[in-house]
């Protein structure tokens, strides 16, 4: 008998299927030992437990165990949930954006009326509609560079009030030229202030001149009264020795 | 044992939730099913054998195939079932308490599984030489009668890696009869 040191596919299919054949004395040993894991595991008779035995007895709805999940979290109602809270934030950046834009008076002025009405129906805020700027066409919107009058209602003298005009002209010259000696009216905070200062400086350095667009809490009422009443002296263009910026520069 | 033309019957009874579909089924795997743990030297089979089947029976809804993919997917459960215990026993060894409690569960059985585990204990010797991977591809060829293919379905490998497992584990244990001169 020959000892083989490596097995055919044939040898292995015997000795795994058990049949009988002659296959040398080397590989008989070894089917003796695959006959005999066959007989060890036949011997097996495992007790059936008790959840085994229901089932035998009383059968067994197979259907899929259906898992807890917290509501509106299933399969099916993924998709529509995720389309939902996207709609959702659409919605809720254009709102924003709407309301931010009317806020700035950047809408046209239908839209504009709408949207102030609408905001200012259902919050406390005071958005700017088209009667308050009636010499604004219908439909151009606002320019970009235009100071934000969400303040002027806040901090603007009333209307028509030409000692507000007065007054916000000094207080802005007096916080400009503050180290000068100019008495800042107590109504304007110092902070803004500053900004009008930085704005100035920035205007004031070779831009061309132009009314100083931040800080129009004062001036802005003072251009309305003047396109309401002709009789009243335009507002004069700032200089450079008006420029805060150009006097402190920083 | 096989089920054969019955098979596609006794299925969709037992898909509709008919205890005696579920019996022949059970009847049908049990024994290769059981033989499997056991000779795996599972800690506790017949627990292994009652979740592998209590496992195929609660998702037997979603099964479709003849009674050979049948067989293979029972034999897949049981493996992992193995796999699952041999993980949880490499995590939290046996102690004290554990043997204790094994030997009292064993109650009136406990001369018979000593006989038994005597019988077993060549075979275990053997067995216990090989890899794992050869330990189970092999076990699965023989006690499951299990083809190739679908052995490499229950161990996740190819066909190739099974039929070189198979032969180098084979050889092992030639190799180690001829050593240890163990006579079966």
């Amino acid at each position: 008998m020959r000892a083989k040191t490596v097995l055919s596919d044939h040898d292995i299919a015997a000795l795994l299927s058990g049949d009988q054949f002659d296959m040398g004395a080397d590989l008989d040993q070894l089917a003796r030992f695959v006959g005999e894991v066959r007989h060890t595991a036949a011997e097996s008779t495992p007790r059936v437990g008790p959840q085994l035995a229901a089932v035998f007895d009383h059968g067994l709805v197979s259907e899929p165990v259906p898992v807890a999940r917290p509501r509106g979290t299933s399969r099916s109602a993924r998709p529509i949930r995720r389309l939902l809270i996207g709609a959702a934030a659409v919605v809720s950046g254009l709102t924003f954006v709407t309301a931010g834009a009317a806020a700035a008076d950047l809408l046209p002025r239908a839209a504009q009326d709408g949207v102030a009405a609408l905001v200012e129906r259902i919050t406390p805020l005071d958005i700017p509609d088209s009667h308050e700027h009636p010499s604004r066409p219908a439909g151009d919107p606002q320019p970009s560079g235009r100071p934000d009058v969400s303040g002027v209602g806040k901090d603007a003298p009333p209307q028509g009030d030409t000692t507000g005009v007065g007054t916000g002209r000094v207080g802005t010259a007096g916080m400009g030229q503050g180290s000068v000696g100019g008495a800042a009216p107590e109504s304007v905070s110092p902070s803004s202030g500053d900004a009008e200062g930085r704005d100035s400086s920035r205007k004031g350095s070779g831009d061309k001149p132009s009314p100083p667009t931040s800080g129009a809490n004062e001036q802005a009422p003072a251009a309305q009264d003047h396109r309401r009443d002709p009789s009243l002296p335009p507002p004069s263009a700032p200089t450079a020795d008006d420029n805060p910026g150009t006097a402190h520069p920083r | 044992m096989t089920l054969g033309a019955a098979f596609e019957l006794v299925l969709a009874a037992a898909q509709a939730g008919e205890g005696w579909a579920f019996r022949r089924l059970f009847d049908d795997l049990v024994r290769p099913v059981a033989g499997y743990l056991r000779v795996q030297d599972a800690r506790d089979p017949d627990d292994l054998v009652n979740e592998t089947f209590m496992g195929a029976f609660s998702g037997i809804a979603s099964f479709t195939g003849d009674e050979a993919g049948f067989r293979s997917w029972v034999f897949t459960i049981a493996h992992r079932r193995l796999v699952d215990e041999r993980r949880r026993m490499s995590r939290r060894p046996d102690t004290a308490a554990d043997y204790d409690e094994d030997i009292a569960s064993g109650g009136g059985n406990a001369e018979e599984e000593a006989l038994e585990s005597l019988g077993d204990e060549r075979v275990r010797v053997l067995l216990d030489g090989l890899v794992p991977a050869q330990r189970h591809v092999l076990l699965l060829r023989i006690v499951g009668d299990l083809t190739v293919e679908q052995v490499a379905a229950v161990v996740g490998k190819t066909a190739g890696a099974v039929k070189a497992l198979q032969r180098r584990g084979l050889l092992a244990l030639k190799k180690e009869i001829s050593t240890r001169g163990v006579t079966l």
